[in-house]
Parts: structure tokens; C-alpha cells; sequence
């Protein structure tokens, strides 16, 4: 059987944050120990028993939304306020299978068969009575029938925002 | 998080925990299963005590009232086990209790309020059930 799990790591756009990782498959009643992804030793990401949901590729390659939700606990509070509203911040978002042919359930015990990596970034937050959801979108938009000549520059674009919101001049 | 009174109870069902599996059917019958997580929740411990004296009662009703049990959760003495046996005190590794209430992760949480039915003048019989869960606490 096929144990999915996903690693995120959380970088709020301010300058000198915390860098923030989490992982939802290995339980721990704590943010403590932590735990890398099986076969490595390094990042180390604690737990914590957010989900992810949303849209990973469209075929028009469209920014696309995906959804962490959190616990609506004083650390999910603290996460959102530290991140200013998870306005640009940046999360790498780590979906990895693992396989685990043993009894047991120890880290130790999974190996990992296949793993994909996106990178998002933030568009806000919202509450409800039990969570706390983190928007994202992707990071690059795809090109569009109204750029001209199909390629980016700073003349027709300004500087380029790491969203998609690109005005053209 | 005060444990549960160790009292013994008359009639007990437990029901083991499920694995945070996910299961895709397609039309055909055919079935795929992906898991979320490396640990089971949701144990469940049906517990009856019957015709217990008023004093008895009287401990879970405090233990029910008390807030911290509703929030943090509590554990359960190996009294409500009564009847099985650890690891230990028979020399083997075939304890039920050594596997039911030696679980590091899982913290007990009541399911529904506790029920009290008298039976006669003192005596009541009391149903309680509860849940075992994988509680985390950042």
C-alpha cells in the first residue's frame, strides 16, 4: 500500500522569518522530535496535522490554488500572524510516497518510492471555527495570448512580482 | 489530566482503532487504499457498571466535570481492564493490557456524556463510553 505524506516548508516574506516546517504523517502529540524525510537527514520538519488540498497542474498552466488547512490553535494563529497575513510568503511543498513493507510503523521503517516538489506562493488566510486555511497559488503563471511575442521583459511587464499579477505597459 | 476512577466495570466492549486509510472503489468493485498516517485512532471502550454505590457515581461525575479531562483528555487505570493481564505478572507476551493501555500516543476523551440510571435507593448503573485518540497538543 501507498503512504502519502507532505512535507511543507513555510518561509513568510519578511525579512530574517523563521523558516517553517511541517509534516503530516508521523504523529507526534508535540512539534517535537522531528523528523526528516526517510533516507535523508537533513531538513528536519515537525509535526503538525495540517491537510493540503486544491490543484496541482491544470492543463492551461494557470496559477493554481491549493489549501493548508491547520487547527485553529494558538500555533496556527501565531503562523498566520507571522507571515502578515500569508501575503507572499513562499512554501515549498514536498508530496512524498513512501512504502513500508514491515510491521511496524517507525520513520525508520518507510522508504520512499517517489517524490514531487512544488513551490507556492501566498495569497492570504482565512478562519473558521476549527481552522485556520492557508492560501497559496503557484509561483509562475503561464504565458498568455495577450503578452506579445510570448516572452516576458521589464519594458512590458516592470518588474516582475513572484505572483501573477503582471500589468501590462 | 486526572485518570480516570480506577473503578471495575461489570460489562466492557473495546473496539480497536482505525488506520487513517483512504479508500478509492471503482465501478467495477475494484478497490485502491492509500494511508495518511503511520499511527491508529479512534480505539473505543464501552464501558457498563452496575448497581454501583452512590460514592462510585459520584467519582465519575466529578471526573466528567472536571475541564481538563474534556480538553486534554485523561487516562484510564488498568482497573477497567480488570479481568486481563499485563505482560509482567504473567511472564508472557501475551498481556491484552500491556497492548490496550500502554499505548504512548493515545489519550482518552469521553465519547457522550456518561449516563446514570438508578436502580435502587444508592445504587445506580452508569454507562460510559469512551474514545481513544491521538491528541496534539503544539
Amino acid at each position: 500500500m501507498i503512504n502519502i505524506a507532505h512535507f511543507i516548508t513555510i518561509t513568510p516574506k519578511q525579512t530574517g522569518a523563521i523558516e517553517r516546517r511541517f509534516q503530516n504523517f508521523f504523529y507526534a502529540s508535540s512539534s517535537s522530535p522531528l523528523i526528516a524525510v526517510p533516507g535523508t537527514a537533513s531538513p528536519l520538519y515537525a509535526f503538525a496535522p495540517f491537510r493540503v488540498e486544491g490543484a496541482t497542474a491544470q492543463l492551461n498552466g494557470e496559477n493554481e490554488t491549493v489549501q493548508v488547512l491547520f487547527p485553529f490553535t494558538t500555533f496556527g494563529v501565531r503562523l498566520v500572524e507571522e507571515g502578515d497575513g500569508n501575503r507572499l510568503s513562499r512554501m515549498e511543498l514536498r508530496t512524498v510516497w513512501l512504502e513500508n513493507n514491515k510491521t511496524t510503523s517507525e520513520p525508520s521503517d518507510y522508504l520512499v518510492s517517489a517524490q514531487y516538489t512544488d513551490f507556492y506562493i501566498g495569497v492570504g488566510a482565512s478562519f473558521s471555527d476549527t481552522t485556520i486555511e492557508l492560501r497559496f497559488k503557484s509561483a509562475m503563471d503561464s504565458v498568455n495570448a495577450n503578452i506579445p511575442a510570448l516572452s516576458f521583459t521589464k519594458q512590458n511587464t516592470g518588474i516582475l512580482p513572484l505572483n501573477s499579477d503582471i500589468n501590462l505597459r | 489530566m486526572a485518570a480516570f476512577p480506577s473503578l471495575r466495570p461489570s460489562q466492557r466492549t473495546i473496539s480497536m482503532g482505525q488506520a487513517p486509510i483512504k479508500e478509492y472503489r471503482a465501478l467495477n468493485g475494484a478497490i485502491v487504499r492509500r494511508s495518511f498516517g503511520n499511527k491508529r485512532f479512534g480505539y473505543v471502550v464501552e464501558l457498563t457498571f452496575q448497581n454501583i454505590a452512590e460514592a462510585s457515581v459520584s467519582l465519575i461525575w466529578d471526573h466528567y466535570h472536571d475541564n481538563q479531562n474534556l480538553q486534554n483528555g485523561f487516562a484510564i487505570p488498568d482497573s477497567i481492564f480488570s479481568g486481563y493481564s499485563t505482560d509482567e505478572a504473567i511472564g508472557r507476551p501475551e498481556g491484552l493490557i500491556s497492548r490496550v493501555n500502554r499505548m504512548g500516543n493515545i489519550i482518552w476523551f469521553y465519547i457522550e456524556p456518561p449516563s446514570i440510571e438508578s436502580t435502587e435507593r444508592s445504587r445506580s448503573t452508569v454507562q460510559v463510553r469512551l474514545a481513544g485518540e491521538l491528541s496534539y497538543a503544539p
